[in-house]
């Protein structure tokens, strides 16, 4: 079974496997948080069959040098190795979000190929972590203003969808994930939790139509805004997070992106794709909620 | 990444592990919704099955232990034909009512656990629906896009101009055709450059995918050779990185690209080559590109090999043994497609292609087609059009003796660019039928031209005067017109994509003002089809509108100039992603049914549906009108439950039985989407019959505007599609099949002349009551109109009327008068004009000919190689 964030001290995770025989494991898992005083990174990672279930973990790394490279959110690799007196991983590999499904493909070329005309979303950068995510202003299914800054003290997930899209394993699976968190954060929501689900079809997916497809994911209304707004302004905010989206025959092509923003404003995290669970995004949410707010507990 | 490649592997095999291999006929099958959880051992599967009745969620368990693939979407399935089940699963099922779960069940994969889900008790059925359709398409392939358009349509749109010049360039059709000429070589210079400049500093994933966007745009531009070196780059930087799945992948798009090139490529139509792209090709017809053939058989056969369950693979395998010329002999028996499979149980006789010899085959990309008359000569002309902004609108006149020639030019056609459908309509009451040019479908907006017929053999062109440009301009690739007030002029609704739909009124003096939304028919969706009749027969033209992403509208005539939308009440909203529409009485009790398809784009669900394995796709619709103002689906009892990829499609009755046939052209942008157009046979009201392997009549390329019409007035009617994908490296010659005519039944071809109603009499209804030989009383129904939303038949009305058939009488409802005219002692095979109020009918007197010319003869030495 899976368990929350186990805060171990790290004298435990060194001496855990004390006496035991050397093993290695080929483990896949989600950056959670780095420790760099510490070398350590805290990983949400997925089943390691024969010793491990999925779980929530510190890792103490055999190179440190890795740590200056490694950003929560994203998805490594790594090969993990049980000493019989110390464990660490080493072969630490940042995997790049490659789905080779037909929208991530067409959006990889297309986004190429707008840079390549220089026609890509203008000067602005995407940010990255650890910096401050600048204020914007879009509003919500019912119609009412809301701004970025008003959640300053809490902490804030985005991800990016459109109400028309077909496809299950984009903006649906996104929105899945959303639905999770509420669920796994009940009692945060809205209170220091506030997600944000941001429509990229903002001619179609007005605030009625939103409200709609809130309806579908019994959306918390204290918690879970649905945002629209003009289409400038949503490619604005989608250019902080390196969202990109074409029109594609009726459809959308388009990345996938989901932020965590902690309760200073900050970036923690940017993951791309739809790779990773709905427990690993959990995962980063609770690690950013508790983040410098030990009154919090896990689950 | 490895993982969803496996992931991937594993769902194929699951599935057909869960699915019975056999798949016998029987009756006892129903639907119903299931959800699944696999695991590798018995003891977890307790576990769970425990963890289940203790209380725990289904699909939580499933996401976290299921080895299948549903487990991301919570193990739904969606909803699962019993009957296509494994044994083991069907007695597991048998009594297990909604809500409740089986037991642990032993599969080949693994350990199951099912559960039936309730029926969804959503009082919005747009949320269940939608959710169907999205399980639907999680489990899945869809088609890449390998052509390059997606790219090719990009640089379009890079380099439109901005603000208030945009509107002045989408009215400037020279304008346009300029930038879609130099935008994509622009996008291939600018790649060239960001690979030259930055390429060395790139890692390989990117670099990689640099070349790849590169090699799409040579491919969107026709030029394989320079396309496939880039491919063939990038799938050499996945091997040296070790990223196998990039490689597999690419190993697919060169087999695609390759097989495009050996099928479609060459611009010199030869005939025979022509005929053999007629699917299943036969042996010894296609040899001239035999080198690409074989490259795409060893790229697309390695996937094949570690995916041997992939049937879009399999498809393309076949098809590229067929290119090669070593179908079926020399396929690997284990990927073999048996010619088998794509026999027809029916046999009405084989047409011919014969637009080479008529002078029709335009080499060309996607486009539109009308057939009339249009200089009343008795002699059905043929207007195309194509979605290239640079290809002209041909006019292409029937010269009466098998051969037509373009008068484009002449008839002051020359400045039409442009343009994936057009429809025709004397809107002017002056006799002489006048075309719309619709422009800008899947794409941008860009002017419509509406061409007014000046009965001199001259066009003019009367969009801005008409007040059609008046407030924004909207891409669409579908209207129709009708009169909505029956004040005896046509008005003209246009469905528009992403943009409300608009409905002109016809002011009678040459102009039109919209009143999309006081009529309340002003909504917004991604429109594909517009086409009226009045299914609830209170004397007013009714509009359906078919849409992409969402439900469709049916929007009933209050008779007071506005409309109110009853879809869903009327059971008509379906499929979710639909395309082309039409109505039409297939089974002649006096009510005009709905016929609606699916653009569910998914070769793999196409071959299953080829392959008779089960299915997951969204078929099309086929809806019977009740009379009481609802529809009753029968797509199923009339066979038309398959995963079809139509785009331009029609009816018309091919075998003059009194029975509406459909011709549907297949595919979809990607080089992957080739698959054969297909002809359906209506078998007396009662079942569709797929012909289109005995008719000769499955052209490969993508298939758009089709119209049925006798062009050379032999009493059958020919088919005439226009083929080609939307970029210059997708372009197919059309194709005019000319109707044998082996079925020795009777006909007669009805003009209708309005006099109080429109003078093109659309929406006027004929009954033909014939007694038949044997078969008794029986009254055939037409209602005039140019047919399906893409593609435009006459508007002149051929009746097939069956075997040795007597006319009792030929009945005409006016709309505007609201006068019935009835005709006895009307003789079979002829043509007849009907004016309305007129006592007596006038035969016409027309000669017949064989299409063709003296280059028949010669196309039919040349074919007959085969």
């Amino acid at each position: 079974m899976r368990y929350g964030i186990l805060s171990l001290p790290l004298v435990f995770v060194l001496g855990l496997f004390a006496g035991s025989v050397v093993q290695q494991y080929e483990v896949t898992g989600l950056v959670i948080s780095v420790d760099a005083p510490h070398n350590t990174v805290l990983v949400s990672h997925e089943q390691i069959p024969g010793y491990m279930d999925a779980m929530t973990m510190p890792y103490r790394v055999e190179d440190p040098r890795i740590l200056k490279a490694l950003k929560p959110g994203e998805t490594i690799e790594f090969t993990l190795v049980i000493g019989k007196t110390s464990s660490y991983i080493s072969r630490v590999h940042v995997r790049e979000y490659d789905s080779l499904e037909r929208d991530p493909v067409q959006n990889r070329r297309l986004a190429l190929l707008d840079e390549a005309m220089q026609v890509s979303a203008g000067s602005q950068s995407t940010l990255s972590p650890g910096q401050n995510v600048s204020d914007f202003s879009l509003v919500d299914q019912a119609n009412r203003p809301v701004t970025l800054s008003e959640f300053r003290g809490k902490v804030v997930a985005i991800t990016f969808i459109y109400t028309r899209c077909p496809l299950p394993d984009y903006c649906m699976r996104l929105s899945s994930n959303f639905a999770q968190l509420q669920k796994r954060f009940n009692d945060h929501m809205g209170r220091d939790l506030i997600l944000l689900s941001i429509t990229f079809d903002p001619d179609h997916d007005r605030p009625d139509v939103l409200a709609k497809y809130a309806g579908q994911w019994k959306a918390n209304v204290e918690g879970w805004h649905f945002l629209t707004g003009t289409l400038s302004s949503v490619k604005q905010v989608c250019g902080l997070f390196g969202m990109n989206f074409w029109p594609d025959e009726g459809l959308m092509t388009h990345s996938l992106h989901t932020a965590i923003v902690d309760r200073e404003g900050k970036l923690v995290a940017n993951v791309e794709g739809n790779q990773f669970t709905a427990i690993q995004l959990g995962d980063l949410v609770e690690a950013t909620l508790t983040h410098n707010n030990p009154q919090i507990s896990s689950r | 990444m490895r993982r969803t490649r496996l992931r991937r592997v594993f769902e194929i095999l699951i599935l057909l592990w869960i699915i019975d291999p056999a798949g016998g006929e029987s009756d006892g099958g129903h639907d119903v919704p299931v959800e699944l959880i696999v695991t590798g051992t018995p003891e977890e599967a307790n576990k769970i099955l425990n963890s289940i009745h203790a209380g725990e969620e289904f699909g939580a368990l499933a996401r976290q232990y299921s080895i299948d693939a549903s487990a991301d979407a919570g193990g739904q399935l969606g909803t699962v034909d019993t009957d296509s089940l494994r044994e083991e699963l069907k007695d597991a099922l048998r009594g297990i009512k909604p809500g409740e779960v089986t037991g642990v069940i032993k599969i080949p994969a693994g350990y199951a656990i099912l559960k039936v889900l309730k029926e969804p008790e959503s009082a919005d059925p747009t949320e269940a629906d939608r959710d169907r359709a999205a399980t639907a398409l999680k489990n899945v392939r869809l088609i890449p896009d390998d052509s390059g358009y997606g790219e090719f349509f990009q640089a379009i749109r890079n380099s439109l101009p901005t603000g208030s010049d945009l509107r002045a360039w989408q009215l400037d059709l020279k304008r346009v055709c300029a930038t879609r000429e130099q935008a994509p070589h622009d996008g291939i210079a600018a790649m060239q450059k960001l690979i030259a400049n930055e390429g060395a500093a790139m890692d390989t994933f990117h670099l990689g995918y640099s070349h790849y966007t590169l090699g799409q745009l040579w491919s969107s531009q026709r030029d394989f050779d320079d396309a496939i070196k880039e491919l063939d780059v990038v799938y050499q930087l996945a091997l040296s990185a070790s990223n196998y799945p990039l490689a597999w992948h690419m190993e697919e798009v060169l087999g695609t690209s390759y097989l495009h090139r050996a099928a479609f490529a060459d611009p010199a139509i030869d005939p025979v080559i022509n005929q053999a792209l007629l699917f299943p090709s036969h042996p010894g017809t296609l040899h001239t590109k035999r080198a690409d053939a074989e490259k795409a058989i060893d790229y697309l056969s390695r996937g094949l090999k570690r995916e041997p369950s992939n049937t879009e693979l399999q498809w393309l395998v076949n098809l590229a043994y067929m290119a090669a010329d070593e179908y079926p002999s020399q396929v690997p028996k284990e990927f073999l497609i048996p010619p088998s499979t794509f026999a027809s149980k029916e046999d009405l006789g084989r047409f011919l292609d014969v637009a080479p010899a008529a002078g029709l085959a335009t080499y060309g990309n996607a486009g539109g087609v009308v057939i009339d008359d249009f200089d009343n000569d008795g002699l059905l002309d043929v207007v195309t059009s194509q979605i290239d902004d640079c290809a002209p609108l041909r006019f292409f006149h029937n010269n009466g003796d098998g051969t037509f020639t373009d008068r484009a030019g002449a008839a002051g056609l020359g400045g039409q660019t442009g343009g994936l459908n057009i429809i025709q309509a004397d809107y002017n009451n002056d006799g002489c039928v006048d075309l719309l040019v619709l422009r800008g479908g899947w794409e941008i907006p860009r002017r419509h031209s509406l061409l007014r017929n000046n009965c001199d053999g001259t066009f003019t062109d009367v969009t801005a005067q008409s007040g059609l440009l008046d407030g924004p301009l909207s891409s669409s690739q579908s209207a129709v017109w009708l009169d909505i007030d029956n004040d005896g002029k046509l008005d003209l609704f246009i469905a528009n994509e992403n943009a409300p739909s608009q409905l002109f009124l016809n002011k009678g003096d040459g102009t039109f003002v919209d009143i999309s939304h006081e009529a309340g028919i002003d909504r917004t969706a991604f429109s594909k089809a517009a086409v009226s009749a009045d299914y609830d027969n209170d004397g007013y033209p009714d509009i359906y509108v078919s849409n992409f992403n969402g439900d469709n509208f049916l929007y009933h005539n209050n008779g007071d100039r506005t409309f109110t939308e009853v879809a869903r009440p009327a059971g008509v909203n379906w499929p979710w992603m639909s395309f082309g529409a039409w109505f039409f009485d297939y089974d002649n009790d006096g009510r005009p049914d709905l016929f609606v398809t699916s653009y569910f784009f998914s070769l793999e669900e196409v071959a299953r549906s080829y392959m008779g394995l089960p299915r997951k796709g969204e078929t099309l619709k086929l809806y019977r009108n009740l009379g009481d103002g609802k529809f009753e689906d029968v797509t199923s009892a009339v066979k038309l439950d398959r995963v079809f990829m139509p785009m331009g499609a029609n009816f018309g009755d091919i075998d003059n039985d009194g029975f509406l046939d459909i011709y549907m052209g297949s595919g979809n942008p990607a080089f992957t989407s080739t698959l054969p157009n297909v002809l359906l046979h209506n078998q007396g009201g009662k079942r569709f019959v797929d012909i289109t392997t005995s008719s000769g009549t499955g052209a490969l390329a993508k298939g758009h505007g089709i119209a049925f019409g006798d062009l050379n007035n032999d009493g059958d009617e020919d088919l005439f599609v226009v083929m080609g994908g939307p970029q210059p490296g997708d372009r197919s010659p059309s194709r005019l099949f000319e109707n044998p005519g082996k079925h020795g039944n009777d006909w007669i071809t009805v003009r209708l002349v309005g006099v109080r109603s429109n003078r093109s009499a659309i929406g006027a209804r004929i009954a033909v009551t014939v007694v038949n030989q044997g078969q008794g009383r029986r009254t055939i129904w037409r209602t005039v109109g140019s047919g399906g939303s893409f593609g435009a038949s006459p508007l002149q009305q051929h009746v097939g009327l069956g075997k040795s058939a007597r006319i009792e009488k030929v009945e005409v409802w006016w709309p505007a008068s609201k006068t019935k005219q009835t005709f006895e002692g009307v003789a079979v095979n002829q043509f007849l004009e009907i004016k309305e109020f007129e006592k007596s009918f006038t035969g016409e007197t027309r000669r017949s000919f064989q299409l063709g010319g003296p280059a028949r003869s010669a196309q039919r030495r040349n074919a007959s190689g085969l």
